[in-house]
């Protein structure tokens, strides 16, 4: 459990520091800070004790989608300013890099499965992230306004 | 109402959107809620992640159609939620469009973070990325320096307008070739952790997912321009690593990666 609670400290400090690469607003790191590291956890966790493969990143994504969606809609920002970076531990660059090197060092096996590795991860995080855009506005709408 | 001034408004919010790294079917969503309201016969968008065409049929001044291109592109979200706001105040009559037309403009220069905040930015990035992905303490401070490297190097070419290929492949080397270095002096400990985690800020993960984000959503074009330039990018720089290691191994170290 201890090193959850580190990956996800590790974790969601890469994504709030990612997130000033991409120039977020100054009021809207502290989200990305949490959702990058919430989802990054689920993550983990599922990899680490439940021996999920790439269905742990659907679960990730979805968690940091649902939350930008709703914190999207109370602060009236584009939920993408939220998801992009915080999804930023789950999404595949480390793979897409190792793939391309390894296709120039001429190792294709390690080229192929990084290749495919690397869009099985995107597909899961694209298919959630869909999902929960697709949801009604008034599922987020209607809890927003009994909270408030 | 003046739809030359509408049409010009409408192009330019497209233009700096894309510029900034937005979707293209949130654009199109964006221009269409400008124009709906302005009493227009018919209008079509077609925006592509290059170029942005509106046609418009008004009733007193015909046919108009406008076109821009946007060959330049860096991910900027504090901008996209600006013109958001700039295009919902339009949308609600709070302002003309010339009004917000020198709005938009005034977004563009608002002031982003300084320039030391952003190159240290690429640096911590890289340095919690090495730490996740297994590396030491002192991996992860050899990537600190390694990616504020990295950064100020990008930085500086992407200033300059150099070829997109060039600035990643660029990167890449600077990376491999410092991390080498460091390496050499008996700093860090795993040379694969230090490059892999030190490359994630401008390795293209993201934009990958962004893309295919576009492409499940029907904008096969643009998905597919986003998904090639991602694909590009993880070429452009394990080029560049690859170039650093055979320059390594030409000077006599053993490299081995």
């Amino acid at each position: 459990m201890r090193t959850v609670l580190i990956e996800m400290l590790l974790a969601s400090l890469a994504c709030m520091f990612f997130a000033i690469v991409y120039n977020t607003p100054k009021k809207e790191l502290v989200f990305c800070w949490l959702f990058g590291g919430i989802g990054y956890g689920i993550y983990y966790y599922l990899v680490k004790f439940c021996s999920m493969g790439t269905f742990a990143n659907f679960f990730g994504a979805f968690a940091i989608a649902i939350l930008a969606r709703f914190t999207s809609n109370r602060r009236e920002i584009p939920v993408m300013v939220y998801v992009l970076p915080s999804v930023f531990p789950l999404s595949p660059g480390g793979n897409m890099y190792n793939a391309c090197y390894a296709l120039i060092m001429n190792n294709l096996d390690m080229a192929m499965t990084e290749t495919m590795k690397c869009i099985k991860i995107v597909g899961m995080c694209v298919i959630a992230i869909l999902i929960v855009l697709s949801l009604p506005e008034g599922i987020f709408k209607n809890r927003d306004k009994a909270k408030a | 109402m003046n739809s030359r001034n509408i049409l010009e408004f409408a192009v330019t919010t497209g233009e700096r959107m894309l510029a900034n790294g937005c979707g293209t079917h949130r654009i199109e969503g964006l221009i269409n809620k400008i124009l709906e309201p302005c009493k227009f016969r018919n209008h079509e968008i077609f925006v592509t992640t290059t170029g942005i065409v509106i046609t418009v049929e008004s009733v007193d001044e015909g046919v108009i159609t406008v076109m821009k291109q946007v060959p330049k592109k860096k991910m900027h979200t504090e901008h996209i939620s600006l013109i958001e706001d700039i295009v919902n105040s339009f949308v609600a009559g709070e302002l003309t469009a010339e009004q917000a037309l020198v709005e938009l403009k005034n977004a563009d220069s608002k002031a982003t973070y300084p320039y030391w905040i952003t190159i240290l930015a690429y640096g911590m990035a890289g340095c919690f990325r090495t730490l996740m992905f297994g590396g030491q303490i002192i991996d992860g401070l050899v990537s600190v320096c390694v990616g504020v490297c990295m950064g100020i190097f990008v930085q500086a070419l992407n200033a300059k307008n150099t070829f997109t290929f060039l600035v990643n492949c660029c990167g890449g080397f600077v990376v491999g070739f410092l991390a080498v270095l460091f390496m050499r002096f008996g700093m860090g400990s795993m040379l694969d952790k230090i490059i892999i985690g030190t490359l994630m800020p401008i390795a293209p993960g993201v934009p990958f997912v962004h893309s295919v984000n576009d492409i499940l959503h029907g904008d096969y074009t643009s998905g597919m321009t986003r998904a090639y330039e991602a694909i590009l990018t993880a070429a452009a720089i394990s080029t560049g690593v690859a170039f650093a290691m055979i320059l390594w191994k030409l000077l006599g170290g053993n490299v081995s990666l």
